[in-house]
């Protein structure tokens, strides 16, 4: 019942991001033409009034707003997003080619670093104070302190060239034909590490102390003495009665900061030349491709609303207590 | 036959204010199936001396003296020895059931993880267990509630599945903290007769602030202040012959006696007053009690009391 009502609510906000996409540009003054017709306009061509109604009819834009607005969705769901300017293909084309690499980077990354932030966090809230609490502390301190796309820089700088050992752009080799699919993917992986890398490395720093944070406050509480007043070893008590509750806000935040993995992913893929969305989203404005701007922002925002919704179902499953409040 | 004897029992702990005293120099006996109850007022070192003995507490805790269960000094034994006594000889059903059951952990799995530890039945059979043991504090449907989390228990209900964790493992001895405290009247009643139920069959220290807890189902009551004990008798003794002016005073403080509160606060335990520890609010007190420190003395058979002039 719970689950369903969550799905409503998401439906909902899908539809709400849907008609803002749709309401922005039309709540500009004048219309997608006009700047074509205005005589004050400095730019090369310009276009006949009777030219411009033409088109206006064409695009279904004199059409009244409310008609508008169900070939907008009708289109949605039919997965046309409109032309793309720069790259003259349907934006649904562009996006779709490019999802992929995205898919693969940060899929790999945010694995990599939400389970390894996890794990470094756990480890060190259970040696809190020790050496070993201390060491990890300062190391992941300093990692955070750079800016990612300087340590995009810095990777590429120190493992691509001075040591090239990883290649430092592109997803894959351009040209390559591959002898077996085993080959390919190998070859796939190798561009992925510097670029994966820099993601981790800048983002774990946030799941490393949240975990921290989150781990010594459960270690004080009352039911973890409990636990250890039955006898039970440190180790299980860490596992059975500590991990899953200090969990909990790890799973809040992380759907909360998928907004910022996506602005790192741009920075990454910029440097790495890497062809995925975020580079996409980089060539989109400097190209001025408004429609493929607002196609790339749609599946963005749906990104953040379903990491959000998976984040739900997760917390749904950890924390009993949500299912009934 | 005594089950546990604690001598010269010492618990402290250093903070950057300076070493907090929580527990001072204390003798305390409890013998098998008996019933102990450790009075006192907020602060005063029970749950501190609870956890001590469960050795429970943190690593830069300062514990001197001895702690005799069974003939060994669990003091001395190594922490994975102690971890076999902690739920299957001695268990302490901590203050608080709300917070001290795990959230996210269901009722049944709480109770089984003690039961599968200590004499490691299947997962099966100690669930089956667990059920017995709701059963046995009296939470109807234990086959269903076995399978439920903590929020979704009463109060009441908690502390029965507080009580139910203790026992389940069928302890010699167990220490209840403040096992009635924040109970409407009615379910603290029934807490009562089931705890009564369950002294019956062993040893058991029962921290309170409630006198008439303490009434119904202790042997013998010990009365602490300020980290020490300062009195220490049968039931029937304190209630009817008190010697103390602490105690006293704490008798006087009962809704049946007019619920005359004791003048004054306890002292912090790091900054401990010098002579008897209850001078600045003791109506009795005189020079001799503002220079020395009153010993414990035995002042009849089996009543100790600390006081120059009881
Ligand atoms: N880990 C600790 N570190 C420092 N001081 C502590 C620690 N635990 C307890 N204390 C102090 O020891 C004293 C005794 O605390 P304790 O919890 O035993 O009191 P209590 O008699 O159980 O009180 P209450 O009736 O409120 O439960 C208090 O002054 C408390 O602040
Ligand atoms: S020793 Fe003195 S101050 Fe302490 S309780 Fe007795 S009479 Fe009061
Ligand atoms: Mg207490």
């Amino acid at each position: 019942m719970h689950q369903i009502s969550k799905l409503a609510y998401y439906f909902v906000i899908v539809l709400i991001i849907l008609s803002i996409n749709f309401s922005l540009p039309r709540a500009m003054p004048g219309d997608a033409l006009s700047y074509l017709t205005d005589p004050g306009a400095d730019i090369p061509v310009r276009m006949t009034e009777e030219k411009r109604e033409i088109l206006l009819a064409y695009y279904g834009l004199d059409k009244p707003l409310s008609e508008q607005y169900i070939t907008y969705m009708v289109g949605i769901i039919r997965g046309d997003l409109g032309w793309s300017i720069y790259y003259s293909a349907p934006v649904l084309e562009v996006i779709l080619g490019r999802l992929k690499w995205t898919l693969i980077l940060v899929g790999t990354s945010t694995a990599i670093y939400i389970t390894l932030g996890i794990l470094l966090g756990a480890t060190s809230a259970w040696a809190r104070g020790r050496k070993r609490d201390m060491g990890l502390l300062i190391s992941i301190i300093s990692i955070s302190s750079f800016p990612s796309f300087f340590l995009g820089i810095l990777l590429a700088i120190i493992f691509g060239i001075k040591l090239d050992i990883f290649p430092i752009s592109g997803a894959q080799t351009a040209f390559a034909t591959y002898s077996s699919p085993l080959e390919e993917i190998f070859d796939i992986l190798h561009h992925l590490v510097l670029p994966a890398a820099t993601l981790v490395l800048s983002h774990i720093g946030g799941t490393y102390f949240l975990m921290r944070n989150s781990m010594l406050g459960v270690l004080g509480e009352d039911y973890i003495m409990t636990a250890r007043a039955k006898g039970l070893s440190e180790r299980y008590i860490l596992h059975k009665h500590a991990l899953t509750n200090a969990l909990l806000p790890i799973v809040t935040m992380t759907a909360m900061t998928v907004g910022f993995m996506i602005m790192g992913t741009i920075f990454v893929e910029t440097v790495f030349a890497y062809p995925g969305i975020g580079n996409l989203l980089y060539n989109a404005v400097s190209y001025n491709d408004y429609p493929l701007l607002q196609g790339i922002f749609l599946f963005l925002t749906i990104a953040i609303v379903g990491a959000n919704f998976i984040a739900d179902m997760i917390y749904i499953r950890l924390d009993p207590r949500v299912n009934h409040e | 036959m005594t089950l546990l004897r604690i001598s010269d029992l010492k618990t402290q702990f250093p903070t950057p204010d300076g070493i907090v005293r929580a527990v001072d120099t204390i003798d305390l006996s409890i013998g098998e199936r008996e019933t102990l109850g450790l009075i006192g007022e907020t602060g005063c070192g029970k749950t501190v001396l609870g956890l001590t003995l469960m050795r429970l507490l943190q690593s830069s805790t300062k514990t001197e003296g001895t702690i005799i269960y069974k003939g060994t000094n669990l003091l001395k034994i190594s922490e994975a020895e102690m971890r076999r006594i902690r739920g299957e000889e001695i268990a302490m059903i901590l203050q608080n059931p709300t917070t001290s059951l795990n959230p996210v952990m269901r009722v049944g799995g709480q109770i089984a993880e003690a039961i599968r530890l200590h004499q490691g039945l299947s997962k099966r059979d100690a669930k089956e267990k667990a059920i017995e043991m709701l059963d046995a504090v009296r939470i109807p449907s234990p086959s269903i509630r076995v399978n439920e989390y903590p929020h979704e228990f009463s109060g009441g209900m908690k502390q029965r599945v507080m009580i139910a964790m203790g026992l389940a493992c069928n302890p010699s001895l167990i220490i209840a903290d403040e096992p009635t405290k924040g109970l409407d009247v009615t379910i603290k009643s029934q807490i009562m007769k089931l705890l009564k139920e369950v002294t019956e069959e062993r040893a058991m220290l029962i921290i309170t602030h409630d006198l008439g807890v303490a009434r119904e189902l202790c042997d013998r009551i010990a009365l602490m202040y300020a980290g020490e004990l300062v009195e220490y008798a049968t039931t029937g003794e304190i209630f009817e012959d008190p010697l103390h002016p602490y105690t006293r005073g704490f008798l006087g403080s009962l809704p049946s006696n007019g619920l005359v509160p004791i003048p004054g606060m306890s002292p912090s335990l790091i900054n401990l007053p010098d002579g008897c520890r209850f001078h600045p609010r003791c109506g009795h007190a005189t020079e001799l009690c503002r220079r020395k420190h009153p010993d414990m003395i035995e002042i009849e058979d089996g009543h100790f009391v600390r006081c120059f002039h009881a």
